[in-house]
């Protein structure tokens, strides 16, 4: 009996000295991601200034952001208040906590505001479903959300095509088409934008094809045009979808907001 | 001090004092840095690995649903015909499976008959709901309502809920169809239905839970989820609208009453920018959002809640949540890359 007694003790005493090295099996600090930042702004387009706000409502959260396309680091300004913007470019924001690992980075496009051509015509038909405010939407100074609903959006599962006229020669540097992409949506970036200058030079930009993944994210390519212009054909192609898509080999649409002109 | 760490502490101390001073560091979990979830009265910790099989063998497509049954064994309904429905005890370990006629099996709930288990199954592909022995046999099924004049084929019934009240009539929520809630006997014979598609306050977008509330033993009513419209919906057995709950931002699955608290798996955030954004969402008897694990702290500004939303990427896409008697809580996920159950333990 006395021998069963000193054994008992003597297994509980091990059973308990192991708990330390057991490894625990809840999850651990700093294994799981924090959620992006949700970052708004009074315009994605500048006029005078734009405001921006971001935030992570969590107690403990440090948003840290750059304003020079840079991807934010423990390094980088933290953000406090509002910011008041005059300046176009890409600002980024992180999310940080001592508990949790860094979030992704949300990215916030601010374009300069353009110049507005005189005559905008199609010269195809965006969908029944998604006409934006009309023929003017991609000129009228206003971005969508990320919601495709948002009626700032113009929706084509074609090629969409446009003339553009500033009836006296304006010297354009670049054009800048902004796009949205919701991939569960079929919706993608273009596969191709290309102007023909004045009807004579084209240029041409081929749009990087996304990898596998889910995407829903505010996007632009910029084409740089760097001369004098009058006329403008504006061609945007839409895609196909990817292998990798569940509905792949579909037209995939693409939706657009605004065309920016900048002087 | 944490349930578990408590626990150790006191079992040690109760097998003998001797062992405590001399192993006192042994119990020590300060070098321990589990993560916790949740807010206030309701924080948990975060166990992935509980209730994991071999893929090749148990698999899971959607987990959609769970309940604890009256052996407190943990049932797990799946849209996986291999095993349709996986029985795990409390520590995760599979005990049985059966079901491979389930394919679009979606709705999972406790029915107690004189002490005896069942099961009731809502499949929106076979557009049925089928009543099943705790082991799988199948005791009756229910039909799309072809008596109500909406339904003129069973392509229109996609029902994703029940309900059983007291006296063992059953309610289902058709929340990927006509959005009607019908009231059946406990024979499944319709005896009235009410609700629809709409904005109104008596009608749904997406009428996806139901349950039977009957905290209030003298007025026992039902709770409807609206998930695309972040409410919950309160009315009375007869169908009688009472009243709305906003969860701003949550789109909620079920409602699950466990003890005072109505519990949610909710599926993702209304404005994320992702789509796997869900949480889970914990509401006392007084309609309040007390905690949210995943995501921002409930703050109400007078009555108002302040928009919900996921801060943590832990959860993708909460589908359903089952408390149990230690109430610790087990949550499945739909699309969330056919993985098994996340356990919380509650601290």
């Amino acid at each position: 009996m006395r021998k069963l007694v000193v054994l008992f003790v003597g297994v509980f005493i091990l059973s308990c000295s192991n708990e330390k090295e057991q490894k625990t099996n809840f999850v651990q600090e700093d294994t799981i991601e924090l959620a992006q930042p949700r970052v708004i702004a009074s315009s994605r387009i500048i006029d005078s200034s734009v405001v921006i706000k971001a935030d992570l409502k969590m107690e403990g959260i440090i948003i840290r952001y750059t304003e020079n396309e840079e991807e934010p680091t423990e390094k980088s300004k933290i953000y406090k208040n509002q910011l008041e913007i005059s300046k176009a470019g890409n600002y980024n924001f992180k999310a940080f906590h001592s508990d949790w690992k860094q979030s992704s980075t949300t990215s916030l496009k601010v374009f300069e505001g353009g110049i507005l051509p005189p005559v905008f015509s199609w010269k195809t038909i965006a969908s029944k479903s998604y006409p934006g405010q009309g023929a003017q939407t991609l000129i009228n100074n206003k971005l969508g959300g990320l919601n495709f609903k948002d009626s700032q959006w113009m929706g084509f599962d074609t090629t969409a095509v446009a003339v553009i006229d500033f009836k006296i020669p304006k010297r354009i540097s670049k054009l800048s088409v902004s796009y949205l992409v919701d991939t569960k949506s079929w919706i993608f970036p273009p596969e191709n934008v290309s102007v023909i200058v004045n009807q004579k030079d084209t240029i041409s930009v081929n749009i990087p094809k996304l990898p596998e993944g889910k995407y829903k994210q505010l996007d632009a390519v910029v084409i740089p045009i760097d001369r004098e212009i009058e006329t403008l054909k504006i061609n945007v192609v839409n895609t196909i979808l990817p292998s990798w898509h569940p509905s792949n080999g579909n037209n995939a649409w693409l939706f657009m907001d605004e065309w920016i002109f900048n002087e | 001090m944490s349930r578990r760490k408590f626990l150790k502490q006191s079992s040690c101390l109760a097998a003998g004092l001797l062992t405590y001073p001399m192993y006192g560091n042994a119990f020590s979990f300060s070098d321990s840095k589990d993560i916790i979830v949740g807010h206030n009265s309701h924080r948990y910790k975060v166990d992935l690995n509980w209730g994991n099989l071999d893929a090749s063998k148990t698999p899971v497509n959607d987990c959609h649903e769970m309940v604890q049954d009256s052996k407190g064994r943990i049932v797990l309904l799946t849209n996986e015909v291999k095993n349709n429905v996986i029985i795990y005890d409390k520590s995760g370990k599979l005990l049985e499976t059966w079901g491979a006629d389930y394919p679009g099996a979606h709705g999972l709930t406790l029915v107690k008959e004189n002490g005896e288990d069942f099961l009731l199954i809502t499949d929106y592909e076979r557009h049925q709901v089928i009543k099943t022995t705790i082991d799988g046999k199948v005791v009756f099924t229910i039909d799309y309502p072809s008596e109500i004049a909406a339904y003129s084929s069973k392509g229109d019934y996609r029902p994703t809920e029940t309900a059983v009240t007291d006296n063992g009539d059953i309610y289902v929520a058709d929340g990927y169809g006509k959005q009607f809630i019908m009231h059946y006997n406990y024979k499944g014979e319709l005896q009235n239905y009410f609700g629809g598609v709409g904005t109104e306050s008596n009608k749904f977008l997406n009428a996806h839970g139901i349950c039977y509330d009957n905290r209030d033993t003298k007025n026992p009513s039902l709770l409807v989820t609206a998930r695309e419209l972040n409410q919950l919906k309160r009315f009375t057995p007869t169908g009688e609208y009472i009243e709305t709950i906003n969860v701003p931002g949550a789109l909620i699955c079920r409602p699950v009453i466990h003890g005072r608290d109505i519990y949610f798996a909710v599926l993702r955030s209304k404005n994320s920018l992702y789509e796997d954004s869900g949480f889970v969402l914990i509401m006392n008897e007084n309609n309040e959002v007390v905690s949210c694990p995943g995501a921002t702290a409930p703050r109400y500004k007078g009555s108002q809640l302040d928009e919900l939303y996921q801060t943590i990427r832990l959860f993708q896409h909460p589908h359903d949540v089952c408390i149990d008697d230690d109430e610790n809580m087990y949550v499945a996920q739909w699309n969330s890359g056919k993985t098994y159950p996340i356990k919380l333990t509650r601290v």
